[in-house]
């Protein structure tokens, strides 16, 4: 009888169990929450608003808003946020597309489909450092292949292409990368029951037809979860700038052209070359309110153009 | 009768051209499929071409597809002669702990948000994987901070501290996962009287070995890849593969040795291939399970 008793709040005693189990099991995760990612975002939200230098908490001084208004008022700031914009808009529509395209080839009955799909997955399991070596050697100036193959139809070809056709090195090499997204486009097309193909079929759709009705719409989950998780990705590009091309700015080294300023690798110079950590903090936090913003958008704009069963049970009612 | 042989032969014709259409069909995916594979395949391959020249042949022109001679030896020396396997040792030491730790704490989070009942849960959840949103900088620059203040800057406790909290994207795995196991199993160990740990250790954990390789995979995976951590947290001595190649294969002189540097990094990405094709299977069905790329 004990066992059904309400206890305080109304919960039986096995409910209170149940909830004391889930706290007990989610408390690694909300320690290091706390004190691994809430403590350092305040602690960071805080120092952008001084002018530490990572070293002196001596010398700290708070200095309100002018992080930010020197941010909004320094040339880098601008070329750096307007070139990784550049990048992200041009990176991220292009590469889903592509993926999406993979994907519609790769779910034809064909044979060798696992082979073909683990072979376009490669890039995506290359450690960074790797790849980009990959990409330096393959575009470079000393033994690069793109120019060797090249030199076969107009010999002598030396074309310096990360220096000289930046963007479109960097373009290239995020859709090296497509077998990523693509392995995700292929598993929710292999989920589109074929029942709806059929019936489409019989209402005389062609095979445009069944990709703009039937695959395209029911495959906008997808294309959404993409979307977010694309431009969250490549408005922070950072690892791949730097081991391209090094970050600029450091002593001794050249300063940076100004085409290849990226805004992450701006931020972690001011940072790490610079020891303005306060000033850096507040680059990032700017990057921060520009990803949810945008992360916002693309959610509100979701209901107009992403496909939701539970949405289409309530039209038809 | 003839009318009807007519309308045969033509039906006939008309599957021989709807034949003869697939067949065009699938000729031109399969171009396409093997025109992708080739780009795709080829930077990777090129690295093992070019690792096996002199720096001499490296720098010369017209560059030759093939190296007049494989140097094997590039491979014994970028390995043996430099620093390659104490970081490979440090990376190691980072990456074995880290895994295990980070699997373990993602898979208990996961099942206390798949298998239990509370209020908040969903909002702790959201939480989970609103991490995944923000830009890595926005908590780097302060943890660096806060660690250098406690001196845990230059050792590997950051990795331990991380692996013992779980990641947000291998909780949002192992949720998926244990969220999709039937209630009968857990209830009748329940009858039995078995502690809800002892359900998570004794009858989840030892059925979701696909689930727990595909975690292991990519979260090793992802700090054998990381080059920002170690460069952030770390001094040269301390450091990781990653880090290390790039700075590492130069002469006495200084000018680089890049066929070493080649060398290197082909033994460097070697065992990630080698993971990938004996696990591709868990792997993929990982991505496809939490719909986030690795």
């Amino acid at each position: 009888m004990r066992s059904i008793s309400r206890g305080r709040r109304g919960y039986s005693r096995r409910e209170r169990q149940e909830i004391a189990a889930f706290h007990l099991f989610t408390l690694p995760w909300l320690l290091g929450f706390l004190l691994l990612s809430v403590m350092p975002l305040v602690l960071g939200l805080a120092t952008s608003f001084t002018n530490y230098d990572g070293l002196n908490l001596a010398t700290i001084k708070f200095v309100g808003i002018r992080n930010y208004t020197r941010a909004f008022s320094s040339q880098d700031f601008y070329i750096s946020l307007s070139n990784t914009a550049k990048y992200a808009i041009v990176s991220v529509p292009v590469g889903l597309v592509l993926s999406m395209l993979l994907a519609v080839v790769l779910n034809q009955p064909i044979r060798g489909r696992e082979l073909f799909r683990m072979l376009y997955y490669i890039p995506a399991i290359l450690p960074t450092y790797g790849a980009i070596q990959a990409w330096k050697l393959f575009f470079g100036l000393q033994s690069g292949l793109v120019n060797a193959f090249l030199s076969l139809f107009s010999p002598g070809t030396a074309i310096n292409w990360i220096n000289d056709h930046y963007m479109t090195t960097l373009y290239l090499y995020s859709w090296w990368g497509i077998g990523g997204p693509m392995v995700l486009f292929l598993a929710g097309l292999q989920g589109i029951p074929v029942e709806l193909y059929e019936a489409a079929r019989l209402d005389g759709a062609g095979r445009f037809g069944l990709f703009r009705h039937v695959t395209l719409p029911l495959i906008t989950p997808v294309i959404f979860f993409q979307l977010i998780l694309g431009f969250i990705g490549a408005l922070q590009i950072l690892e791949v700038p730097i081991l391209l091309t090094g970050r600029g700015g450091q002593s001794g080294q050249v300063q940076m052209a100004q085409v290849k300023f990226m805004y992450m690798v701006y931020t972690y110079s001011q940072v790490f070359d610079f020891q303005r950590f306060g000033y850096g903090v507040a680059l990032a936090w700017i990057c921060f309110v520009i990803v949810l913003v945008l992360t916002l958008i693309i959610i509100r704009s979701s209901r107009y153009w992403v496909y939701y069963e539970v949405a289409q049970e309530g039209e038809r009612r | 009768m003839s009318a009807v042989s007519a309308a045969a032969s033509r039906r006939a014709g008309r599957r021989e051209l709807a034949g003869a259409r697939r067949i065009v069909r699938e000729t031109l995916s399969y171009l396409l499929l093997i025109i992708v594979t080739v780009i795709v395949v080829t930077p990777v391959a090129w690295i093992l071409l070019v690792s096996l020249r002199t720096q001499a042949e490296y720098t010369s022109y017209p560059i030759r597809f093939l190296p007049s001679s494989a140097h094997w030896e590039n491979y014994y020396r970028a390995v043996f002669e430099y620093a390659f396997l104490p970081k490979a040792w440090n990376t190691l030491q980072i990456a074995v702990p880290s895994t295990i730790l980070t699997v373990l704490s993602s898979a208990l989070a996961g099942f206390g948000f798949a298998r239990h009942r509370a209020p908040l849960r969903n909002l702790m959840f959201i939480l989970v994987l609103s991490m995944l949103m923000v830009p890595r900088m926005v908590t780097i620059i302060p943890t660096f901070m806060l660690f250098a203040k406690l001196r845990l800057t230059n050792t590997y406790w950051p990795w331990i501290l991380w692996g013992l909290t779980g990641s947000s994207y291998h909780i949002f795995l192992f949720r998926q996962f244990f969220a999709a196991i039937p209630k009968d199993l857990e209830d009748a160990a329940e009858v039995d009287g078995c502690g809800r740990f002892r359900i998570f250790w004794q009858i989840f954990m030892p059925n979701s070995a696909p689930v727990i390789a595909t975690a292991a995979i990519f979260h090793f995976q992802w700090v054998w890849g990381d080059w920002v951590n170690p460069q952030i947290f770390l001094t040269a001595a301390k450091t990781t593969l990653s880090v290390f190649l790039q700075s590492a294969y130069q002469d006495p002189k200084g000018f680089p040795l890049d066929t070493l540097r080649l060398a290197a990094v082909a033994v460097y990405i070697t065992p990630m291939l080698v993971v990938f094709f004996v696990a591709q299977r868990y792997i993929i069905q990982g991505i496809v399970t939490t719909g986030i790329k690795g």
